[in-house]
């Protein structure tokens, strides 16, 4: 807009400066060829003045005519020609690591765009490539954990068929449920670095009703205590990843389970929008709130799980974007998960 | 334990039925035929630790450590469940698998696997494989999978299982000592049937944890839950006039022991 105003005011500048500085320049002559004319009776009647005037402003019309007319071609043309620029642009828009969609470019005359082009196509090769190699290692990291873990786990399980001393019999049995903590660790690091490279994608529309009663049963038979599953709404459906929304509710649940005191029920609430979880413990003692979402941040009392359970409901939920809250009130803790945009019911 | 059919035996529709039914037979009549396991696994203290195990079930196992040699066996010989881990040095377990599938449509398949990925869980049941185990996996969850999967497969009459005088009906899924109905909750008929499948050795009680729970039982770090449900279990059994087979193993787990009656 700027640039307009000041072509326009260049423009309306531009005849009388010239004119002004054209006379100024052949003042001399000018001088010279008037004193002239005036002298010579038979052209005294010529205003050469006026006539130089008129002559200036038909060739300024015609420069400013043609002027235009190049502007208006060069317009048209520059569309053209930036063509190829602007669908790279969109194409690049367009493109995501996740899916390996690999635009092709369209071929252009242009130098610069098919440099750029090349430069784009090389870039998102290397990638694409090192995305796959990563995640790759990612797997290939987590099976060669597992593996020795399976092998060690197996021949513990091996020896306590054996009839060992009791004391020997505890010792393997306690090397035997670490390991089974180990794997279990590794495999939530697994699932925390795979919801920070975005590898879960893939999603469907899950009715949370259903999704939910179908844990129950086993929560139920995990807790010493009751879980209840209230719902007040019919049919609500959220958009997200299986396992991962599987993840979640399994970790903030059993979270609540583990902490929980005994013969006082959890409750699970599914409300307009919102997912409740609440638990009553022991100790009249809220967690800190600030730290509970974070990796291997665990309550000083309960040395219980391995770190990791709310750390990934966090992640989780930073992931689809949803609100997870934490509430203390005399022994009742409460986990208030807010679906707001992404839910539709 | 005994697999007891039900009495119209002589009801099988295909060839395959009678051949099972006279494994079975022999296998009551303790004349060992037993139901044929190949293992692929390139980890050879895994494949010889499931090895070990289902051998002791009375399997009949081969090992195959590469997919070259997987699909050498598996085409010379016919298998009926096939135990297929999916990282193989020389190719890729879900080609082996489509391959596997084609030639012996007759063999359940359970996909071992540390990928642990659901995609490729999705991918394999698609392609036909019939279960997934995700390591590091318990062999006695192992050997319950492996006889539920023979069972759907191939013994659709066959739904009893009998030991110490306790019939399990796993069609009902109900429990009866000795002739009289004993009523037990979901958790302590799993845990029952999972005991008595793995009937002589010792299961720790994360195995039981995890197979009542799956993967939730990690997530806790006590498992006194399991000792609930074993307490309820074992007084309920024995209140109904069975013996007390379910023997504690002090600090590690429980174990079924079959009596000779």
């Amino acid at each position: 807009m700027l640039v307009t105003k000041c072509k326009g005011v260049a423009l309306l500048i531009a005849f009388p400066l010239s004119t002004y500085l054209i006379s100024l320049s052949q003042q001399e002559h000018f001088d010279k060829v008037m004193t002239f004319i005036q002298q010579t009776p038979a052209l005294k009647d010529i205003d050469l003045f006026h006539d130089f005037i008129v002559v200036t402003i038909i060739q300024y019309a015609i420069l400013l005519l043609a002027f235009f007319v190049i502007i208006f071609f060069v317009n048209r043309n520059i569309r053209k020609i930036w063509h190829p620029f602007h669908d790279t642009l969109d194409k690049l828009k367009k493109f995501n690591l996740e899916q390996q969609n690999k635009p092709v470019f369209i071929d252009t005359d242009i130098e610069e765009f098919s440099q750029l082009n090349n430069a784009l196509s090389a870039l998102m090769d290397k990638d694409i490539s090192s995305y796959l190699s990563q995640k790759e290692f990612i797997e290939n990291a987590s099976h060669e954990m597992l593996t020795p873990l399976a092998i060690i786990k197996g021949k513990i399980n091996e020896l306590l068929q054996k009839n060992l001393p009791d004391d020997q019999a505890v010792i393997l049995n306690d090397m035997y449920e670490e390991i089974s903590h180990l794997s279990h660790l590794d495999k939530g690091l697994l699932l925390l670095a795979k919801i920070d490279n975005r590898q879960y994608s893939s999603t469907a529309g899950i009715e949370l009703n259903n999704f939910i009663k179908r844990f129950i049963p086993s929560y139920e038979c995990l807790a010493a205590t009751a879980v209840e599953f209230n719902s007040s709404v019919e049919n609500f459906t959220i958009t997200a990843n299986t396992t991962l929304l599987e993840s979640l509710l399994n970790n903030l649940v059993v979270n609540a389970i583990r902490y929980s005191s005994e013969n006082s029920p959890i409750q699970i609430i599914l409300n307009e929008n919102k997912l409740i979880v609440t638990n009553i413990s022991d100790s009249d003692e809220p967690l800190d709130s600030t730290k509970i979402f974070n990796r291997f941040v665990r309550n000083n009392f309960h040395k219980e799980g391995n770190g990791l359970g709310l750390a990934i409901v966090k992640s989780i939920c930073d992931y689809y974007d949803w609100n997870i809250h934490y509430d203390y009130a005399s022994h009742k803790h409460t986990f208030t998960i807010n679906f707001n945009q992404s839910a539709t019911s | 334990m005994r697999i007891v059919p039900y009495f119209p035996v002589f009801r099988f529709p295909s060839p395959c039925g009678y051949k099972i039914l006279f494994h079975y037979i022999c296998l009551n009549n303790d004349i060992i035929s037993p139901m044929r396991i190949l293992i692929i696994e390139d980890e050879k203290s895994i494949s010889d630790g499931v090895l070990k195990y289902l051998v002791n079930q009375n399997y009949l196992c081969d090992q195959a450590f590469s997919c070259r040699e997987a699909l050498m066996k598996s085409s010379s010989n016919e298998y009926d469940c096939i135990l297929l881990d999916l990282m193989l040095p020389d190719g890729d377990g879900l080609n082996l698998l489509k391959i596997i599938k084609m030639n012996s449509p007759s063999a359940g398949i359970i996909i071992l696997s540390a990928k642990g990925t659901v995609e490729d869980k999705v991918e394999g049941m698609k392609l036909g494989a019939d279960d997934y185990l995700p390591k590091p996996f318990n062999l006695a969850e192992l050997n319950a999978r492996v006889f539920a999967l023979l069972r759907r497969r191939h013994f659709k009459g066959y739904n009893r299982v009998e030991s110490n005088n306790v019939q399990i009906d796993l069609l009902s899924k109900s429990v009866s000592v000795g002739g009289s109905p004993v009523i037990l909750t979901k958790s302590e008929f799993s845990i029952l049937l999972f005991l008595i499948h793995n009937k002589g050795s010792v299961i720790t009680k994360i195995a039981l944890a995890e197979h009542l729970c799956g993967e939730m039982a990690d997530m806790m770090n006590n498992f006194n839950f399991v000792y609930c449900h074993i307490k309820n279990l074992k007084s309920k059994l024995l209140s109904a006039g069975g013996k007390d087979c379910i023997k504690t193993i002090y600090g590690v787990g429980y174990k079924w022991e079959e009596q000779n009656l």
